[in-house]
């Protein structure tokens, strides 16, 4: 990655990480004010109130919305942080969620679902949190540009011997697995993945008997 | 009613009013400050057993707070709050020796168990 593209990430980064807390801020006090209109309609029960359950059911959906807006702001926050540094410690497990979950919209608008299974237990390597994302979205994102409506992608983790190894699986109605894959590796996108996992030493190699890809973190650093 | 004095610090002046109305609704006295020294010295004034400290402020921060709490009222238990995913902020404070701490937004009955071992903890047997 060039340095001035890292130093414009970095910036990228911090602005969107305070802007996140200042979301987390926001919430907080909805949370508190909802609460309190919580607690205030239970100190009434006794008292009448005619509206008293679409009240609150109101006051249950604003904090059901506010759980969703704090995951949502904590998932951002998250996603900023990781350029703070060129290179991190990653686990993939935690890797193959975060991506999961910042992705699950765009799939959602193609028909496509996304699922994680992770590895037993950590699998921890030395890389480039901010280029490996992007390489894992792109990659992801032309896999659901040509999958049928309704198809399933799954995130898997694992170790090949001892190098770190993330699969994308594809379930569905696939007819013809390789036609797929070729069209898959006609795309601009495929050729994007491969040129930012190259300097990683990150090899990306077509699965046909899964029907997907496996990423191999060839002799990764702990 | 409780039995506890409980300072609020957080500048987010609707968040830190709108918690001390549910604290008190639950019996809990609570007295608030939107600043770092406003904070310091009504702990001064009257120190109370727990402070609720927010760590992201302006002016005076909640670490500097937490630094000038251990230095001249190291009995006061502090239970810092930090914004979600920034455990640093909390394991930053939990080296400087705060009680514990929690994400906001908050969970009111997490905080108030929390306010009851800090209390608990400083009493004497």
């Amino acid at each position: 990655m060039k340095e001035t593209t890292a130093k414009e990430l970095v910036f990228f980064g911090k602005i969107t990480a305070g802007f996140t807390h200042e979301m987390k801020n926001i919430l907080a006090i909805i949370k508190e004010s909802s609460g309190l209109m919580e607690d205030l309609l239970s100190l009434s029960k006794d008292a009448p109130f005619p509206h008293f359950d679409r009240f609150s059911h109101r006051v249950t959906v604003i904090q059901q919305q506010v759980q969703r807006g704090v995951e949502l702001a904590a998932r951002l926050n998250r996603f900023a942080h990781s350029t703070d540094e060129r290179l991190a410690r990653i686990d993939l497990n935690d890797l193959a969620e975060q991506l999961t979950k910042l992705s699950e919209r765009f799939a959602r608008l193609k028909d496509i679902g996304l699922s994680v299974r992770p590895a037993e237990s950590s699998v921890v390597l030395i890389t480039s949190p901010v280029e490996l994302q992007m390489a894992v979205f792109t990659l992801l994102e032309s896999c659901w540009n040509q999958l049928p409506a309704g198809s399933e992608i799954e995130l898997s983790v694992e170790r090949r011997g001892q190098d770190p190894c993330i699969n994308i699986c594809f379930t569905g109605e696939i007819a013809d697995c390789s036609k797929l894959m070729q069209k898959i590796e006609a795309t601009d996108a495929i050729k994007t993945v491969r040129e930012i996992l190259d300097p990683l030493g990150i090899e990306i190699m077509q699965e046909n008997e899964m029907c997907g890809y496996g990423l191999a973190f060839v002799g990764a650093k702990e | 009613m409780q039995d506890w004095n409980v300072l609020l610090v957080d500048d987010e002046e609707e968040f830190v009013t709108t918690l001390a109305e549910r604290l008190r609704l639950r019996g809990i006295a609570v007295r608030m400050s939107t600043d770092g020294e406003e904070a310091l010295r009504m702990m001064e004034i009257d120190p109370p057993q727990v402070v609720v400290l927010d760590v992201l402020m302006p002016g005076l921060g909640g670490l500097e707070v937490l630094k000038r709490i251990k230095a001249d009222f190291p009995r006061i238990k502090v239970i810092l709050l930090t914004g979600q995913g920034s455990t640093w902020d909390g394991i930053q404070g939990m080296r400087m020796g705060v009680f514990d701490y929690l994400m906001k937004p908050l969970n009111i009955d997490e905080l108030i168990e929390k306010i009851r071992e800090a209390v608990n903890s400083g009493v004497e047997t």
